[in-house]
């Protein structure tokens, strides 16, 4: 074989750039540690280091999350702790209250370290973190309850009969007597309201002095009672309404109806409709001949889509007959993105409703003059949200707020109901408005009959109000009261500190998680110390050769010997 | 006869003969470094002979030709293998610089980028009304968007200097082919093989068919006495003996292939650029309209396969006139009449009638000016090349570069973003923010207002995704800030609520519904070709649950504007106030509320959802949108690597036989110098024959006097 002087200069100018080649990409590799520092070092090796990368930083995040939501819950359980001592102390006062020797003054002293207990509930159940108000729902821009003043009562049948509602506000309980201003008829008989023989009596100052005045003439439907000197109206929304009369001579009469005016709290934030019908708004053609609404608990986008009838086992789209055919459906959690196909309801044989089942609970659809659904109707389930939840993994969210009225109670005002046709706030009134806990959905203790609540805050504003009005009967059943709602709220407390345990679990997990991620990144990208400093000083002395024997080669030629 | 004169006549001869052959061993050692230089030897051969006593009597040495040493059977495999070397050579250097803009290894680049894009919808669902969360998630979408931006804008840069590199290279093809040709034509006059080899020629010859070579290819046939014939690989011929064609790199075209039958008097016409060349045959025959149109199927590798919907059947796409033109990949094609791309033709188009559209600059053998061939690199989708094209040399490095590489790339991150934009939007489009809305306009644009909104030719960007159902609205005085009313949109005056049909109802219609539902609230108007909500004095908006995607297309109450890496963007409404981020929704009480962290959870989760991701090449797949950019990164890393391994393993080839070849026509001084040496003692010895010669001429002359 002939050799050449290009073949020659060629190959030493070769080797030489090859093997200094691969010094360079060690001497790079030793530099940053690592095995790939391009995508061509180890294509598939480079996807999996960034796709755990990924996973990586979102297990970060999600240690974030949990940080953020231990705030929340760890500040929530103190809090309600706190709430369970006040109940406490307010149920040592109400005891002694209870008992048959104390005399009226007594029990005003203790009405006004009730009343101080009260307000710190208040202030308790309005606990912020972060600026954010724990109790209030998703409304955390503002407090979660509000002092206001409501109304008990010892008649059951005026409690029916009639609704009310207080403007203004008054620092001690005002008490409402009715009687005869002619004096004819007996106490205990009724008169109506309209009646203009009507007289009303009320004090302020918890039964020492009464001031007396004519009850107003129905005026638009209400009676309007301004109670001079308070700072309070009290307006009665059905005239006819029948008011058992208390002996004009004394005060003490337990057998007419009688009126607290005494404070209580209203719930200003969120609530979710679980245990409630869930609005469902309905589109497509013909479906303004149904009706529809829905049962359980939805997020926030759930929308069912008709698709058809089933056919001789497969899919027909066409109306659908209530009834009468097996309707084929689609539903979706996120407002039509992704849609879970091919659900089926069998009729039921009843042709005027049928109920569905979707994720979540139940949608219930009824005529309203027609039973036919078209294919293509969607319908949308219009839930309420309370929740504030955060993502503590991939696949788990955790609450971090409450629903203030579940724990605490108060009155909280239909959210449906409080505009009016013309775009105005309705004023809050036992009409629209619900008092957490009650059945009958209104709040007045009825007597003898009264039974006890969990609603802690009408509790505690039916105990000042009976404290200050002398009312031992009332304060009993007051006390009762407060013991379930002690332990309704050390209920919720658990729930808080059970969802507090669940973080400690998901916040260990993370660290092992994290653990294992990097880990799995260090094996795919780094460079083994060992291996690369022993390649390195191996490619040196490679290179150390290929210099030596190339300037060996070309000192030799002929030239020297001629 | 013998004597002192046919003595010195011999030494002559001998003088003469070596110094030739030391003048040639000389030009050897000269041109020890010359590239393309072929060592050359003297023949030397007996100068005759006489018959004469005492016997055969020769006449000494005579030098016959100066031969050139050149392995012509190497030669030919060279310039396919080196050709090969360069193709990988040019794609490998070319796709190094790619791969910098894929690099991740330290940390910073899109994929991180689009993880902190999620970490911060997470982030911000821990405090939705926090100024500072919501600025934290605005910063990290900017930086999303303008690295995608940046990455896209850098491949551009890359394939238009693609094409400089291109042109030049065509440049130098043409030159070496009117140099070949020349070269011939010298050969011609001055070779007379056997007497007069014109080595130099044949050498420079040589050097610029390595050169040809080099750039695209090229096939060699002798044709005996010196004449070759240089083709391309594909079989184009560039040079025959003194004739010589041509390679043009010229701009976009579209070409007609009618069948014999047909008499179909249009032309197809496009907009928009795209790095495939797109095949249309018509399948159905029909008319060019815009109702029941004539059918046709596209391919994108030039006829072999066809490309397929989402359902995996053929796609097939009806022939519009200008005024429907419709959208395939990156292009908006049509079809005019010949010469006039607003006329509609009349003829029938028949089935088997194909259309090529090539929309980037290609290369084109040039046989005269009436026939062009196109010879740019083609790949098949099972990656062979197209044999009938340039498949090797710089020219297909750099094409395969441009149009399989960074095509590829950019229609990646296309994807990407289009999905990203849609998926975002769809859900971000149905949750409200801590503000409403008092007026609003819409960031995607349609082409004719009072078509149907599904429809290719409206020309809505996401008009395919649209569904039927509906979407809810709602209402509010804005002083107090309560709810007036919410309901869905009711799209006909007939009883109950009429849902959406992407299929019949146009931009006008949507204008429409909102009037209808919300009259007197909020007024919807079309500026611009976009759709516009004005709420009337004192009412504000805002948007909810849409089952039908409508919000998103139109671009109302969106998060990013724009659909492909070049636009895409934060949309400005949001970018200009942060509190239309919709980090809630408008929940069951008709109330939106501060801590309402729904939406944000939900885009939160988008990071785990597989969506849909389709391009032209690769057809619909379904991934995450972090594993599909990962991936991507993967293919660039494994097309550099597979470009260097190929580089490295031709180049080796290459090496070789140019080493046979060197074996061959290379020069070695010592061989030389051993030559010069022997020449030399031959050259003293014929002198000394001379000098014997003249010796014994004088003794003869001196025997007389």
């Amino acid at each position: 074989m002939r050799v050449t002087q290009q073949m020659l200069y060629d190959n030493y100018v070769r080797n030489m750039n090859s093997s200094l080649g691969k010094l360079m990409d060690l001497n790079s590799q030793a530099s940053s540690m690592k095995r790939i520092n391009k995508p061509s070092d180890d294509p598939s090796g480079m996807v999996r280091v960034l796709n755990h990368r990924d996973t990586l930083s979102a297990i970060n995040q999600y240690q974030e999350n949990i940080d953020t939501a231990q705030g929340w819950l760890n500040a929530s359980d103190e809090n309600l702790l706190q709430v369970s001592n006040i109940i406490t102390q307010a149920k040592t006062l109400a005891e002694q209250a209870a008992t048959g020797t104390l005399t009226s003054d007594n029990r005003e002293q203790i009405s006004y370290q009730v009343r101080s207990l009260f307000e710190q509930l208040i202030g308790l159940a309005n606990l912020e973190y972060d600026g954010k108000s724990v109790y209030a729902g998703q409304k955390t821009d503002g407090p979660a309850f509000q002092e206001i003043l409501w109304m008990s009562t010892n008649d059951a049948d005026f409690a029916a009969d009639t609704g009310f509602y207080i403007d203004g506000d008054s620092d001690t309980t005002i008490l409402i007597q009715f009687y005869d201003k002619t004096g004819t008829l007996q106490p205990g008989e009724s008169m109506s309201l309209s009646n203009a023989n009507l007289g009303l009596r009320f004090s302020a100052d918890g039964g020492e002095t009464f001031t007396e005045m004519d009850v107003p003439d129905p005026a638009g439907g209400q009676v309007q009672i301004d109670l001079a000197g308070t700072g309070v109206r009290l307006t009665l929304t059905n005239p006819a309404a029948q008011v058992k009369l208390t002996d004009p001579a004394n005060y003490n009469d337990a057998g007419g109806t009688w009126l607290w005016l005494r404070p209580s709290a209203q719930y200003m934030g969120d609530d979710s409709s679980d245990s409630g019908d869930v609005e469902v708004v309905a589109m497509g053609q013909g479906t303004d001949q149904l009706q529809s609404w829905a049962t359980g608990s939805f997020g926030p986008n759930m929308t069912v889509r008709v698709d058809g009838y089933l056919s001789n086992g497969s899919l027909v789209r066409g109306p659908v007959t209530m009834g009468g055919q097996t309707m084929v459906y689609s539903y979706s959690t996120d407002g039509g993105v992704n849609w879970i196909t091919g659900n089926v309801q069998a009729p039921n044989g009843v042709a005027s409703n049928m109920s569905l089942s979707i994720s979540g609970g139940l949608l219930h659809i009824a005529s309203n003059g027609g039973n036919v659904i078209q294919a293509g109707s969607q319908f949308f389930v219009h839930a309420r949200s309370s929740a504030i939840e955060i993502a503590i993994s991939s696949t788990e969210k955790v609450r971090i707020n409450e629903v203030g009225m579940d724990i605490f109670g108060g009155v909280y005002q239909d959210p449906d109901r409080t505009v009016d046709a013309n775009g105005n706030r309705i004023h809050l009134s036992s009409q629209n408005s619900t008092v957490a806990f009650s059945k009958n959905g209104s709040s007045m203790l009825a007597g003898s009959n009264a039974s006890p609540t969990k609603n802690l805050l009408e509790a505690m504003g039916n105990l000042i109000g009976f404290l200050e009005t002398n009312n031992q009967g009332g304060i009993q059943n007051a006390l009762a009261s407060l013991t379930l709602a002690q332990e309704h709220v050390l209920n919720a407390a658990a729930s808080v500190g059970g969802r507090e345990n669940r973080l400690e679990v998901a916040s260990t997990i993370l660290d092992g998680l994290e653990y294992n991620e990097n880990e799995r990144i260090s094996s795919i990208e780094d460079a083994d110390m060992s291996e690369l400093l022993t390649a390195l000083s191996q490619q040196e002395i490679i290179y150390k050769a290929v210099l030596q024997s190339s300037s060996t080669i070309m000192q030799m030629s002929l030239l020297n010997y001629v | 006869m013998f004597g002192p004169n046919s003595i010195l006549d011999m030494a002559k001869g001998a003088l003469l003969a070596h110094q030739a052959c030391i003048q040639v061993t000389g030009e050897n050692i000269s041109n020890v470094d010359t590239p393309g230089y072929a060592r050359r030897a003297v023949t030397l051969a007996e100068a005759g002979v006489i018959n004469y006593t005492p016997g055969q009597v020769g006449l000494g040495v005579e030098a016959t030709e100066v031969v050139r040493y050149f392995d012509k059977m190497v030669e030919r495999l060279y310039y396919d293998q080196s050709a090969l070397a360069s193709r990988w050579d040019t794609t490998y250097a070319s796709l190094s610089s790619v791969e910098t803009m894929f690099n991740e290894s330290d940390g910073y680049g899109i994929s991180n980028s689009l993880s902190k894009f999620f970490t911060a919808w997470s982030n911000l669902s821990q405090s939705p009304e926090d100024t500072g969360s919501r600025q934290e998630l605005l910063n990290s979408t900017d930086t999303l968007c303008s690295l995608l931006k940046q990455t896209d804008a850098d491949l551009s840069k890359l394939q238009q200097q693609a094409d400089e590199e291109i042109a030049q290279e065509v440049d130098s093809a043409n030159k070496l082919i009117q140099d070949i040709a020349e070269l011939n034509r010298q050969l011609n006059l001055y070779d007379q093989p056997g007497s007069n080899n014109a080595n130099n020629l044949y050498d420079q010859r040589a050097s610029k068919l390595r050169s040809l070579s080099n750039i695209m290819g090229i096939n060699v046939i002798d044709n005996g006495s010196g004449d070759i014939t240089v083709t391309t690989e594909g079989g184009q011929v560039l040079v025959d003996g003194v004739e010589h064609y041509s390679l043009e790199f010229t701009a976009a075209q579209t070409r007609t292939a009618l069948t014999p039958s047909s008499n179909f008097d249009g032309e197809v016409f496009f907009t928009g650029n795209d790095t495939y060349e797109y095949t249309l045959q018509c399948v159905n025959d029909g008319y060019v309209s815009n109702g029941n149109a004539a059918q046709f199927r596209v391919s994108i590798d030039g006829g072999r396969t066809w490309l397929t919907d989402e359902n995996g059947q053929e796609a097939h796409y009806s022939a519009r006139p200008e005024d429907g033109k419709i959208n395939i990949g990156g292009l908006t094609i049509w079809f005019g009449e010949n010469g006039d791309p607003l006329g509609t033709p009349t003829g029938q188009m028949e089935e088997g009638d194909t259309f090529t559209i090539i929309p980037k600059k290609n290369v084109y053998w040039v046989k005269n000016t009436s026939t062009k061939e196109n010879i740019t690199p083609l790949t098949y989708a099972n990656g062979d090349d197209d044999s009938k094209r340039i498949t090797s040399g710089t020219l297909a490095g750099l094409f395969n570069f441009r149009d399989n590489y960074l095509g590829d790339y950019q229609d990646k991150l296309d994807a990407l973003s289009k999905s990203l934009v849609w998926e975002v939007n769809r859900l971000h489009s149905q949750g409200a923010g801590l503000e409403k809305f008092g007026t609003t306009v819409g960031t995607y644009s349609v082409a004719h207002d009072d078509r149907a909104l599904g429809e290719d030719s409206t020309g809505l960007v996401y008009g395919d995704k649209l569904q039927a159902g509906s979407s809810m609205f709602y209402v509010y005085n804005a002083d107090t800030g309560l709810l007036v009313s919410g309901a869905a949109l009711d799209f006909s005056d007939a009883a109950g609520v009429q849902n959406f049909d992407p299929s019949a109802h146009s931009l006008e219609d949507v204008a429409a519904a909102f009037n209808r539902t919300f009259n007197g609230a909020v007024t919807a108007t079309i500026v611009n070709h976009k759709l516009q909500i004005t709420a009337e004095d004192g009412y504000q908006f805002a948007f909810g649950t849409d089952s039908t995607g409508l919000t998103a297309a139109l671009g109302l109450n969106t998060f990013f504007q724009g659909s492909t890496a070049q636009d895409i963007g934060i949309n400005d409404k949001v970018g200009g106030d942060l509190d239309f981020i919709c980090a809630g929704h408008v929940n069951g009480a008709g109330e939106a509320n501060s801590g309402d962290n729904t939406i944000s959870l939900a885009l939160s989760e988008l990071k785990d959802k597989s969506v849909r991701l389709s391009t032209l090449r690769d057809g619909v797949t379904s991934q995450t949108l972090s594993g599909y950019y990962n991936g991507l990164v993967g293919d660039v890393g494994a097309d550099v690597s597979a470009a260097q391994y190929n580089y490295e393993f031709n180049a080796a080839l290459a090496n070789d036989l140019d080493s046979r070849q060197q074996e061959t026509m290379g020069v070695n001084l010592d061989e030389e110098m051993t030559n010069l040496i022997k020449f030399q003692h031959a050259y003293t010895a014929a002198a000394k024959l001379v000098t014997l010669a003249d010796e014994m001429m004088q003794t003869l002359l001196s025997l007389k006097s």
